[in-house]
């Protein structure tokens, strides 16, 4: 049986905290294609996005997430 | 790139000089062009002494400065507006109403006026571009509300231009127009009626031309006045009116050298209420008093003769003399 390569990439999990999105409809381009955010919503990027957007004082980072792919 | 897939938002930022991340409205337009202008230094007509034809630019013209001229218009809708309002010298108050939220918006000092900035994002997919031009500030804004509408346009300068970041957060504007068959028209006592079409100009100029030496843009844009005018067109004619615009009040019999000054305030609002209150989407214009001069009414060919009123805000009141409400779902500006 062949031994099967794995990749483990790290990404950040942030949730959304704008207060404006409580009332309407936010998105930000980066983020989710551009869709809408709502308020307390959570999306896994990449470090330095991460970083980005926690710089706003819109999000609140929840805890570190590994995805794990087996690569063929 | 097709316009219609432009996207405009704006936001005061917190300091001059500081691009503003959040708090960016996405604006409903028709029309938007925000492209750095350069000023050149044209070396013509110089000695070169390098060959001696009679040509008029001998030399490679330079650049010497740049400004980012913003040119904005569209329908006016319930959210977007509290921010060019801050672009144009106004500052604010924001009430939480539960179910909506009334900004109250009335000139700032001018040290202390905002400053803007505003991204426009260009083209579709891998084609798409987005800059965000910074310190914006609003030397005018035009308001027509006739019986189709309300348009405005707005114009005023940048300073600095880079690629957005794309972290900006942009929240949409409401997908309501203010009406100009809502709300109403309340005078003092001058009771002229209600006007067919009604415009209304904040007039708030900048230095323009403010370059220090070892800086290639400008250093500033202090404002330089603050003026608001109005316009009446298609007011009912009566003897009445006549006399109070032109004779010094409804008794007047003669032409009077006494200045016709009164409060007026219009309001305007969506047909629908604000999803979840009782209240409509709505801007609302207060003047505490303005002058009315210039009457107009002609008789021509089988026209109905109607007047046209032009007002101007005076500002010799220790309150403000023009107060801007907006009530929508906006919690700050």
């Amino acid at each position: 049986m062949a031994r099967q390569a794995t990749t483990t990439t790290t990404k950040t999990q942030l949730r959304f905290i704008c207060p404006a999105a409580r009332r309407l409809s936010v998105s930000v381009a980066a983020v989710n294609d551009g869709a809408p955010l709502a308020y307390g919503a959570t999306v896994a990027v990449e470090a330095k996005l991460a970083a980005d957007l926690l710089a706003t004082g819109e999000w609140e980072p929840v805890a570190p997430v590994k995805e794990t792919k087996d690569d063929e | 790139m097709n316009s219609q897939t432009t996207r405009v938002a704006i936001a005061a930022q917190s300091a001059k000089g500081t691009a503003a991340t959040t708090g960016f409205h996405a604006m409903r337009l028709t029309r938007s062009k925000l492209v750095p202008v350069y000023e050149w230094d044209s070396p013509e007509n110089e000695h070169t002494g390098v060959h001696q034809r009679a040509s008029t630019l001998t030399g490679t013209p330079e650049a010497v400065s740049f400004t980012i001229p913003v040119a904005l218009g569209g329908r006016l809708y319930p959210n977007a507006f509290g921010t060019l309002l801050r672009g144009l010298g106004f500052g604010v108050s924001s009430v939480d109403n539960t179910t909506y939220h009334t900004h109250t918006f009335t000139q700032a000092d001018a040290e202390a006026a905002a400053w803007l900035s505003a991204m426009q994002a260009l083209g579709e997919d891998t084609a798409r571009f987005e800059r965000k031009v910074k310190d914006i500030r609003l030397t005018q804004l035009a308001l027509t509300a006739d019986r189709n509408g309300i348009n405005w346009t707005a114009d005023g300068l940048g300073l600095d231009e880079a690629i957005a970041a794309g972290t900006e957060t942009v929240a949409a504007e409401a997908n309501y127009q203010i009406r100009p068959s809502k709300g109403s028209l309340t005078f003092g006592a001058l009771a002229l009626g209600e006007p067919r079409s009604h415009m209304i100009t904040i007039a708030r100029p900048v230095e323009q031309d403010d370059q220090k030496l070892h800086a290639f843009g400008r250093a500033g844009a202090d404002p330089t006045g603050f003026a608001v005018t109005g316009e009446l067109r298609g007011l009912d004619l009566s003897l009445a009116t006549y006399k109070k615009y032109n004779w010094g009040g409804a008794s007047g019999t003669a032409p009077a050298q006494t200045t016709i000054t009164d409060s007026l305030t219009v309001l305007w609002a969506s047909a629908a209420n604000i999803s979840g209150a009782d209240v409509p989407y709505s801007w609302q214009f207060a003047f505490t008093k303005a002058w009315f001069y210039t009457f107009n009414a002609e008789a021509q060919g089988n026209n109905i003769v109607r007047c046209d009123a032009q007002y101007g805000m005076i500002d010799d009141i220790a309150g403000a003399p023009l107060t801007i409400t907006g009530i929508n779902g906006v919690t700050g500006y």
